[in-house]
């Protein structure tokens, strides 16, 4: 968008600046989701303590006609987007995490950055406040609850390796699944699982009185 | 607690203004103003090029202070009596005060030089100039004196009106501590394209003819003239202040964080005051708009009793000079260099748009752009930001 | 309070300026885009971008005016004209180039209409939309939406 994308002096590569041989990411097998929206739950839960998707920093986007959900999330770019679209400057790379951050005493509330994620990744509370996947700072809440196994978080080596794994299952679930009525049986102790994992992180939330 | 205000400007005006606003009582103030109703200087030059009435350069907020109450005294002061704290006016007498404000603005500054007495020699400072500009003849041929703001906003109005312009400036670029090369170098070759004579490195010796001006000298060179506009700066009009005892430096009004004067109970604003830079924390002598009304604000918290002191100003200019747009954050290069730091500058570009950003130890002091698209999309905030965060 | 902003996509804008010719007209009853508070900027022919204000929170230019002119009403930046001496500060500190100067110095810029844009009303392509905060990444996502489902389709789970 305009200029300010394209005079921004080209920026290193975050990783590159903290001399990390592999960096960590977060993943998600698209096949592997089924569109059950428990990570936007888990994500509005640990960030604000309410149960609201437009509060969640992941979104699953879901189209009943193929079966198929997206989930859009924050690919924590290497040489970030938004980062550069920001006039406030307030963007700013977490080494610690590897995570692309929001300085909200910066923050002017303009959607900038919301207008430069290629992805849409960046979300605005109803207040007009942009927010976006912190990496929860180092310890995903959405992988712990993901029922399917389709979100992964980790080394970039070993996260790759899990998503060629993960893209050939999700294949062959794919045949097998057709003409197959009822779910898996274990996938059932998966979301039961997932729930429970949803009600421990709600419990913590309530302790910390937000 | 009375509050007397000398000065209708828009130092005068605005300090009113925050007084009423904060909860000053609205009749206790008297502000004596030899010009009213009062208006902005800031509208001059695109009045002039739009050929629009002169009612567009009135502030509206006058309207409001007087149904509010505040007395409003058409008249001149003539002296302060400091030891009893009165102020002698004119027409009206003396007036005694409790909190005084000295808001008397400034005057044009014109270079002592053969001929600036004849006719056709101007200024273009106040509405009596932009009358006086708006009756000259459409293809006149008018020399500028001056490449900085005020220069080249009515240079490009009246380039624009049809006149044959030539721009004198002493300095090897035009709009000298406004910004630095290669933006000033794009500006020129801008102006040029648009049918302006600069004439840089050129000094004006005389100005020669018999009754009125006709003939120009400058660096040796004579060129023939039909108006010769002056926009060689301001000055301090601080005449009524000399001898008063209040502390002045260079003509101007030394002033404190709290906008308070030398002599406790008196203030000052605007072109007859110095101000604080935030970056060096010096004395500047800023002759700016946005100046007068910041320190019109610290100043009415103090009247009003609530203690407040600022650190200074980080200047924040804009101009559009004939269909360029010029931003300016911060400090600028030269005017850096001339409090005193060492800075460099790093310069960007893009298709119509070229900026550049000054450092003082990799730490941006400021930050300034050239654009001529239609409109001026920038990063003076970022750097508004980290000054502010850096400074105070 | 849910905050409604100015949603703008410029891949949808043809830059057919009837957003600009109505905001002037809505404001000021003539058609002129030096009276618009809207601005489609086209640079090589192409438009890169439509300047209008975003009414940030906390907003520079609300920060920067020292005249007292600009504040924050309902969550609008709006400009109070008898206030404003056409200092110019904000025109210098907004990211956008949103605050322009139109004629004998006035300002223009965007109040949002008080809540009933005519610039969206006008928009035939829907490049402009005025619309809650929180829905805006909705319509941001469809795009990268289409793209995976493409893919999908194409590797014969659809
Ligand atoms: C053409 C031009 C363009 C400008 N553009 C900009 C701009 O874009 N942005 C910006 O920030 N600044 C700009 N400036 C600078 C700005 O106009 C001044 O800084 C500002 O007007 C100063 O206000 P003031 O009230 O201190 O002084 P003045 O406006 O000079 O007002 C002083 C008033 O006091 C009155 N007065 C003086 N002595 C007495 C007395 N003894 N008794 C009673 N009354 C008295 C005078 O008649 C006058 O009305 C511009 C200036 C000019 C000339
Ligand atoms: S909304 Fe905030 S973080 Fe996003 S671009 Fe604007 S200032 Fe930067
Ligand atoms: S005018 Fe510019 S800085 Fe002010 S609120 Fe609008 S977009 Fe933000
Ligand atoms: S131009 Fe007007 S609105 Fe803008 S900062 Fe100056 S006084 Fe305030
Ligand atoms: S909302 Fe109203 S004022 Fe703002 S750009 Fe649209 S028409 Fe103009």
């Amino acid at each position: 968008m305009g200029w300010a994308t394209s005079m921004a002096p080209r920026q290193v590569s975050a990783w590159e600046v903290i001399g990390m041989t592999h960096r960590y990411i977060l993943a998600v097998d698209y096949e592997k989701c089924t569109g059950c929206h428990l990570c936007e739950l888990a994500c509005s839960i640990k960030h604000y303590g309410v149960v609201n998707p437009y509060l969640s920093r992941i979104t699953i986007i879901t189209k009943p006609e193929i079966q198929a959900s997206t989930p859009i999330f924050c690919l924590q770019c290497n040489d970030a987007l938004c980062a550069r679209a920001c006039p406030a400057n307030a963007i700013y790379f977490d080494e610690k995490t590897g995570a692309w951050l929001i300085d909200y005493n910066k923050c002017i509330g303009c959607r900038e950055c919301v207008y430069a994620c290629p992805f849409g990744a960046i979300s605005l509370t109803v207040k007009a406040e942009p927010i976006k996947c912190d990496l929860c700072g180092g310890d995903p809440e959405c992988v712990k609850v993901c029922p399917h196994g389709a979100i992964f978080y980790g080394p970039e080596y070993e996260v790759i390796r899990k998503l060629k794994k993960g893209k050939s299952v999700g294949i062959v679930y794919g045949i097998l699944e057709k003409g197959v009525e009822v779910p898996a049986g274990n996938r059932v102790k998966e979301a039961e699982e997932a729930v429970k994992t949803l009600y421990r992180i709600w419990e913590e939330r309530k302790k910390l009185n937000i | 607690m009375k509050t007397v205000i000398i000065g209708g400007g828009i130092a005068g005006l605005y300090t009113t203004y925050y007084l009423v606003k904060y909860g000053y009582e609205p009749s206790n103030i008297v502000l004596v103003a030899a010009e009213w109703p009062p208006y902005s200087k800031h509208r001059l030059a695109e009045i002039l090029r739009e050929k629009l009435s002169i009612d567009y350069a009135y502030i509206g907020l006058y309207n409001m202070l007087l149904d509010k109450g505040v007395k409003i005294l058409q008249d001149v002061a003539t002296r302060l009596d400091i030891s009893n704290k009165t102020v002698v006016l004119k027409r009206n007498g003396g007036i005694t005060y409790d909190n005084l404000v000295i808001a008397t603005g400034g005057k044009p500054f014109i270079p002592p030089l053969k001929g600036t007495e004849l006719k056709n020699v101007m200024t273009f400072y106040d509405l009596e100039d932009l009358k006086k500009l708006s009756r000259i003849p459409r293809t006149a041929r008018v020399a500028v004196i001056g490449a900085g703001l005020v220069g080249l906003s009515v240079a490009t109005a009246l380039n624009r009106l049809g006149a044959q312009v030539t721009v004198y400036e002493l300095m090897d670029d035009i709009l000298p501590g406004v910004i630095d090369r290669p933006l000033s170098t794009k500006l020129e070759k801008y102006l040029v394209s648009k049918g302006i004579k600069i004439r840089t490195r050129s000094r004006v010796e005389e100005i020669k003819g018999g009754k009125t001006a006709r003939e120009i000298k400058a660096s040796g060179r004579i060129e023939p003239v039909d108006i010769v506009v002056f926009a060689t700066g301001v000055r301090p009009n601080t005449e009524l202040v000399g001898g008063s005892g209040i502390e002045m430096l260079r003509g101007a009004i030394k002033i404190g964080r709290n906008g308070m004067t030398s002599i406790y109970g008196i203030y000052a604003t605007g072109d007859c005051a110095l101000s604080y830079d935030l970056i060096t924390e010096k004395e500047v002598y800023r002759p700016l708009g946005f100046v007068a009304a910041h320190y019109a604000r610290i100043i009415a918290r103090n009247i009003t009793g609530t203690r407040k002191e600022t650190r200074g100003i980080v200047p924040t200019i804009y101009e559009n000079i004939g269909g360029a747009h010029i931003v300016r954050v911060g400090l600028s290069l030269k005017e850096a260099e001339s409090l005193g730091l060492s800075p460099t500058i790093r310069c960007e570009e893009a298709l119509s748009y070229a900026s550049c950003t000054v450092l003082q130890d990799q730490a941006p002091i400021g930050y300034e752009a050239i654009g001529f698209s239609n409109r001026i999309k920038n990063k003076a905030w970022q750097i508004y930001y980290d000054i502010h965060t850096m400074f105070s | 309070m849910v905050k409604h902003v100015l949603d703008i996509d410029l891949e949808k804008c043809n830059a057919c300026m009837r957003c600009v010719f109505a905001c002037s007209l809505a404001r000021s009853g003539v058609i002129d885009e030096r009276q618009a508070m809207i601005t489609i900027v086209i640079e090589k022919g192409v438009v890169v971008d439509i300047a209008v204000c975003r009414h940030c929170d906390p907003a520079p230019c609300v920060n920067v005016c020292e005249f007292d002119a600009l504040n924050v009403e309902n969550g609008r930046v709006v400009l109070d004209q008898s206030k404003c001496t056409t200092c110019k500060a904000c025109i210098s500190i907004c990211p956008f180039g949103a605050i322009r100067e139109s004629y004998g110095g006035e300002l223009v810029k965007c109040d949002l209409c008080g809540g009933d844009p005519a610039c969206v009303r006008v928009c035939p392509t829907g490049a402009i939309r005025y619309m809650p905060a929180h829905l805006v990444k909705m319509r941001r996502v469809g795009g990268v939406v289409r793209t995976v489902y493409e893919y999908l389709e194409t590797i014969g789970r659809g």
